[in-house]
């Protein structure tokens, strides 16, 4: 096999053109996860649509809109009951997302014996990319930049300084629920070419590599884009190769590529650091 | 059908040899998850327990592969993912969360990899969703130190745990480290998920750990009393999930996952609606902290 002949597979081309058109979303969206301190939420967005896409496929279903369906009543509980603790968050975060997968197994191992499908659902297919896919991811990266460029301004604020924000009169919590919402809408987008457990591959990882490497919001959102259509594509090339999962082996390449990064940066720091040091000695 | 006949039902699976070694199991696994999950659950770790037990997935399969027992695989990948998270956690401008997500999805993809590899034996959904009804001789007496070592431990540092847990910078007064004793936290949650992580699976693990406690939380606000019930509770519904899950031949860790899920949601439900009809704070009110 030649180094490029994957890519030469009709079905490989469909999911290379998937993880391209997610990349505009899942980098422009990630950034936000990153910067606003959103991983958990969407790690347990990506959890929660497990049993609607377990229900889609028992049933014959579209598996997008019953993700969708299950993913945003998943999101607005978890909103709705972690406000009426006040801080417990992480703990109703934590048992709804163990709860989501325990429902997914049961129905999917007992009410319709999907078998090995679970393992698709769970760390995503190359071939389960079809056209409807595509046009999602399409959609998803529009709202994702027009979000961006309208409501940038106020996620901003709202991040550096809440209390500041709502006293300069930004009324904080509508911006707000938009961006849980599109971060939402956008991982379910993603949920067939990465599966649910490794949603925060595309959304978090590439996203929190190009952090370590830029200050500038500008630069952090070009650079989650481009990080997320490289990794998707090495780890697309890399799972036709070893017959892998394309979930897995994305996962795998982006968290290489951040530790390279992190690696990389630590001595940068140690130099920058120090210079001032041994000029002045 | 009479009271005793129904009783007569639900008692019925526990006359099986195989439910009578799961339900041992599920005993240990009600106590070890109970008491640490109590002090996971008041020091707000349960992001890095629920994420510490999915990160065990690539040392699991190794283990699976060059059979090992499960034990060290577990306790390996637990040390490297918590290694991990604690570097990442290093890098400025990272936040926590970011930090876990990034060392987790990093584990799963490099556990799903090794996993389907063709010379992997076991099946990867036993791994992910564990195997309640598959726990060893080995696997029980593991658990029986455990839970023995755990309680010790918890008994000794109990009012250092405390004092932390409440107040940082007094106890830092009095004499006790803080970053020693959040270590020491850790420790214990790696030794609870050692127990936990072959029987409930890497992603169910920490259903057994923080559900229990939340519950018990949301009844009591003292310390004592919130281990008592958390391990009541624990090994309560560990018994009713796996007694659900042969009466309704269902997947047996999930299920348990589940009985306990229902049991904080049913808690949760009664103290939202209490506090409703409570005339200080009227629907739409500010959250109680």
């Amino acid at each position: 096999m030649t180094v490029l002949e994957p890519f030469l597979f009709p079905f490989v081309q469909r999911s290379l053109a998937e993880i391209i058109l997610l990349s505009v979303a899942a980098g422009l969206l990630g950034s936000w996860v990153v910067l606003r301190g959103l991983a958990f939420f969407t790690h347990a967005v990506g959890h929660g649509s497990f049993p609607g896409l377990v229900l889609a496929g028992g049933l014959g279903l579209p598996p997008q809109l019953c993700a969708l369906v299950v993913g945003l009543l998943f999101a607005g509980g978890l909103q709705r009951l972690s406000r009426a603790r006040g801080g417990a968050y992480d703990v109703v975060t934590a048992l709804l997302l163990i709860g989501a997968l325990a429902v997914g197994v049961i129905l999917a191992s007992d009410v319709f014996h999907s078998g090995s499908d679970v393992e698709t659902l769970l760390f995503g297919s190359l071939l389960a990319v079809g056209a409807q896919d595509l046009v999602l991811a399409g959609v998803a990266g529009l709202v994702a930049l027009a979000a961006s460029a309208w409501l940038g301004q106020a996620w901003l604020a709202t991040g550096f300084d809440p209390d500041g924000a709502r006293q300069l009169g930004l009324r904080s919590a509508a911006p707000d629920a938009l961006l849980l919402l599109l971060v939402a809408v956008t991982a379910i987008a993603a949920l067939t070419a990465v599966g649910v457990l490794l949603v925060a591959a595309l959304f978090v990882v590439p996203a929190a590599t190009a952090r370590l490497l830029t200050r500038s919001l500008r630069a952090l959102q070009a650079g989650a884009v481009l990080l997320v259509a490289a990794e998707g594509t090495a780890g697309l090339w890399l799972s036709v190769r070893i017959n892998a999962p394309p979930g897995a082996t994305i996962a795998l390449v982006s968290g290489v590529v951040f530790g390279a990064a992190a690696a990389l940066r630590a001595p940068v720091a140690l130099i920058v650091a120090s210079r001032p040091v041994s000029r002045g000695g | 059908m009479s009271p005793a006949d129904l009783v007569g039902v639900l008692v019925e699976p526990f006359t099986e040899p195989i439910v009578q070694r799961a339900a041992a199991g599920v005993v240990l696994l009600g106590i070890v998850g109970g008491l640490a999950g109590c002090w996971v659950v008041l020091y707000g770790l349960s992001y890095a327990a629920e994420s510490l037990a999915h990160g065990s997935l690539p040392g699991l399969v190794v283990a699976v592969a060059a059979g090992l027992p499960l034990l060290i695989g577990t306790s390996g990948g637990l040390l490297v993912a918590a290694a991990a998270i604690a570097l990442v956690a290093r890098v400025p401008a990272l936040g926590r969360d970011t930090a876990v997500s990034i060392v987790i999805s990093t584990m799963l993809g490099l556990g799903a990899l090794l996993a389907l590899a063709p010379s992997t034996p076991r099946g990867l959904a036993a791994l992910l969703f564990g195997d309640v009804l598959g726990l060893s001789t080995a696997d029980l007496a593991v658990g029986v130190v455990v839970a023995a070592l755990l309680a010790v431990l918890l008994a000794v540092f109990h009012g250092r745990l405390l004092a932390v847990g409440f107040d940082r910078e007094t106890a830092a007064r009095l004499g006790v480290r803080p970053g020693l004793v959040e270590l020491l936290l850790l420790v214990l949650l790696g030794l609870a998920l050692v127990v936990v992580v072959p029987a409930l699976g890497n992603l169910l693990a920490a259903a057994i750990l923080i559900g229990p406690a939340a519950t018990a939380r949301l009844v009591t606000r003292r310390v004592p009393a919130m281990l008592a019930v958390a391990v009541l509770l624990a090994v309560g519904s560990g018994l009713a999930g796996l007694d659900a899950s042969y009466q309704l031949s269902t997947a047996s860790g999930a299920t348990i996952a589940a009985t306990i899920l229902v049991v904080y949601l049913l808690a949760l439900g009664g103290v939202m609606l209490r506090r409703r009809s409570a005339p200080s704070a009227g629907p739409g009110g500010p959250a109680v902290r």
